[in-house]
């Protein structure tokens, strides 16, 4: 039996909404724009107490997914992706300007221009055909650029608000004709500076069901000062290794891997299978050795063998730079996947890892010692 | 019965952290940093950090229960750092740990960043010790506070009035032309350096500062001083020899710090320093803070530098602490105080 979860936090207004697949059982709205994270956990308790279901009767929940200004728009989206994975049930994002328009939807078969507020004097707008089917937008733009055809919901004076009860009703009709919710990556749709969100509304045009991510039609304001610039190009060189390095190299090592530290005659034999099977290669910074890695090529797969950092460089971009070099070479000798293992407590590697599409596929009990476990990463180009 | 499994979760800056502890024992500490993504700002940009937080928050959920090998459903207690912090990065921290609480029907507790930094000593060296003055030191924060019970009774004796002693770090990398984030760059630099090279302004321990300010600190005026300095120098057509100014800068920095915290520990008369935060993962900091706590018999207690920085361990720390002592639980309601 269906239970969905309902919430937007898009707007000024915190919003939950509680349906069973064919009604809304129970739904609230709060509106006030500073108070998102204070009444939002509290809604959510008090609607599903009122609809009389528990949170482990709760098989759904859809967000609200903007446009809207950005910090009380992750406020809902934090509470429904951690609840959504807490409880084990999926979760659908909504556009919250569609449940706006939906529920504005007349009888007289007119199309729709929903505008919310954007703060910094503009306003964020979609339209919808007669239908209530979305047909431009969501956008963002200034006053004086606001389409004003059909029904305008929403003045700049007075932006409309989205009740959770139209979230729910447009996610629960969704999902019971069996739409699949759209892939994910509409938040690393790239804006152009001072864009106005077309990228994004492409992105997602025709879909109902969104992936839970904020829909950002604007890039973050920040930009890089002159001299940080010149800090980053402060990166090290990443360069072939050749036997006249492995005695810095070793000499690194016993500080990184202590008991599991490779001997230098290790690095002769592995620079020995270079460059048939094998590829290292090591990473300078002021003419010091600040890291190194290597991996065993061999067609369609390369394997990682080792990537090291010097303790002071940990963070720095080092290791990213080692491992976009050997990535490069595995895909250039025709290697399709690349896998690695690495320490399970280490947090930051793994996070590397996946931030270049890494996915954990197995681990290894006590590979490193009692209590240390390995974990498998596997990545496949795409 | 075992102690109850606390998860922490740390986002009030640009580090995404979940910690599970069990009384005094560190189950899992994972973090997830968008520092990479900060480096070409020189600095941690807030909008930038929300989002980063808003991504990271669930693998880093993730990470933890399968590194301490329990599930959400094992966890007796959730603990989430709602103030000091950036009010956009706070509210995606506070916002999960509320969903976490509500769904698994568990207690919420909201806690403190600075006495988490705090907290975490309980992890490595055990209960702390109370009374006992502690010193956090980071991108954020440079406070002396003097902890009574760390659960209720944490009075702040002075802070900075200016600069934080990380953003010093920061900033004088920036002019030194080592990368973000400063402290690292700087302590590996300083290494090599004189650190009697140039005597750089010690602020407030002057004679007429100890009235309103006798354990606030300030940076702000050291930073400038260094600025000045290696623009004089450049102006003279000589090179600016960067180990020697980063280990005077640093010394100034360590100098006037450690003796504030002493001088802290003498006049409550207390015998314990704990210093926390990621600036106490500086090398000199903590080689001159057991040097001078040595000499006049305080007790020094420092985390390892991993537990230094920002991290979920020490919510989870906090949180335990909290539990353990029967304190309240926060309500749904819980507000985030951002700095």
């Amino acid at each position: 039996m269906m239970r969905l979860l309902a919430l937007d936090t898009a707007t000024p207004a915190s919003t939950v909404a509680v349906h069973d697949g064919d009604r809304v059982l129970a739904s609230r709205r709060v509106t006030d724009a500073s108070q998102h994270a204070e009444v939002l956990a509290v809604l959510v308790r008090d609607v599903l107490v009122e609809a009389g279901v528990t949170m482990s009767e709760l098989t759904h929940i859809a967000c609200g997914v903007g446009p809207g200004p950005f910090t009380g728009l992750r406020v809902g989206l934090a509470t429904a992706k951690t609840m959504g994975y807490a409880l084990g049930i999926p979760v659908v994002g909504i556009c919250s300007l569609d449940a706006i328009a939906r529920e504005h939807q007349t009888t007289a078969a007119e199309a729709i221009t929903v505008v919310t507020g954007a703060r910094r004097h503009e306003f964020y707008w979609a339209s919808y055909d007669p239908a209530g089917t979305r047909i431009a937008g969501p956008e963002v733009a200034r006053e004086e650029n606001l389409p004003n055809s059909g029904v305008v919901v929403g003045a700049p004076t007075s932006p409309a608000i989205p009740d959770a009860y139209w979230i729910a009703e447009i996610a629960v009709e969704a999902i019971s004709r069996g739409e699949e919710a759209a892939p994910p990556g509409a938040v690393n749709v790239e804006q152009p500076a001072g864009g106005d969100g077309t990228n994004t509304a492409d992105f997602i045009r025709g879909r109902t069901l969104l992936a839970a991510e904020a829909l950002y039609l604007r890039r973050p304001d920040a930009v890089p000062p002159a001299s940080a610039v010149a800090a980053t190009a402060a990166r090290p060189n990443v360069r072939l290794m050749r036997w006249w390095d492995i005695d810095a190299v070793s000499a690194l090592e016993p500080q990184l891997f202590s008991t599991t530290a490779w001997s230098a005659s290790t690095f002769w034999s592995e620079l020995a299978g270079a460059p048939d099977t094998r590829h290292y290669v090591v990473a300078e910074e002021m003419g010091q050795i600040v890291g190194y890695a290597g991996i065993t090529i061999y067609p369609p797969e390369a394997e990682v063998q080792t990537i090291a950092v010097a303790p002071l460089q940990q963070r720095h971009g080092t290791g990213r730079a080692l491992l976009e070099t050997l990535l490069g070479e595995s895909v250039a000798r025709g290697c399709s996947r690349m896998l690695l293992e690495v320490r399970a407590d280490n947090a930051a590697a793994i996070s590397l890892y996946e931030s270049f599409g890494f996915v954990i596929n197995g681990r290894r009990r006590d590979y490193y010692g009692a209590g240390h476990d390995a974990v498998l990463m596997q990545r496949d180009a795409q | 019965m075992s102690e109850p499994l606390v998860l922490g979760i740390e986002t009030s800056c640009d580090e995404t952290g979940v910690g599970l502890v069990r009384g005094t024992t560190l189950l899992a500490d994972e973090v997830a940093s968008s520092v990479d993504e900060h480096v070409r700002f020189g600095g941690v940009v807030p909008e930038i950090a929300s989002r980063a937080h808003l991504e990271a928050i669930i693998p880093t959920l993730e990470r933890a229960c399968a590194t301490a090998g329990v599930t959400l459903r094992d966890v007796d207690a959730i603990a989430v750092t709602a103030f000091p912090g950036l009010a956009g990065a706070l509210l995606v921290g506070v916002a999960s740990a509320k969903a976490l609480a509500l769904a698994l029907g568990k207690p919420l507790y909201g806690v403190s960043h600075l006495s988490s930094h705090v907290a975490v000593d309980r992890l490595v060296h055990g209960e702390l010790p109370e009374p006992a003055i502690a010193m956090l030191v980071s991108g954020g924060h440079s406070s002396i506070l003097r902890v009574d019970d760390i659960t209720a009774d944490v009075v702040t004796l002075g802070a900075t009035i200016d600069d934080a002693a990380g953003e010093a770090f920061d900033k004088v990398a920036r002019v030194l032309g080592l990368p973000f984030p400063g402290g690292p760059w700087i302590d590996r630099a300083a290494r090599d350096g004189d650190a009697t090279y140039v005597d750089f302004p010690r602020g407030l321990t002057a004679a007429r500062d100890q009235a309103d300010h006798r354990f606030d600190v300030s940076f702000s005026g050291l930073k400038t001083a260094v600025a000045r300095w290696i623009k004089a120098r450049e102006a003279s057509g000589n090179s600016v020899p960067v180990a020697d100014v980063a280990a005077s800068f640093q010394e100034a920095v360590v100098d006037v710090l450690t003796a504030k915290a002493v001088a802290a520990c003498r006049e409550e008369n207390i015998s314990h320093l704990i210093l926390g935060g990621g600036v106490a993962a500086n090398s000199r900091l903590r080689a001159i803070a057991q040097e001078r706590c040595g000499a006049v018999g305080i007790h020094l207690r420092v985390p390892p530098a991993r537990l230094c920085t920002d991290n979920g361990a020490m919510v989870a720390a906090m949180g335990a602490a909290l539990v353990a002592r029967g304190r309240p639980a926060s309500d749904f309601g819980l507000s985030i105080r951002p700095t």
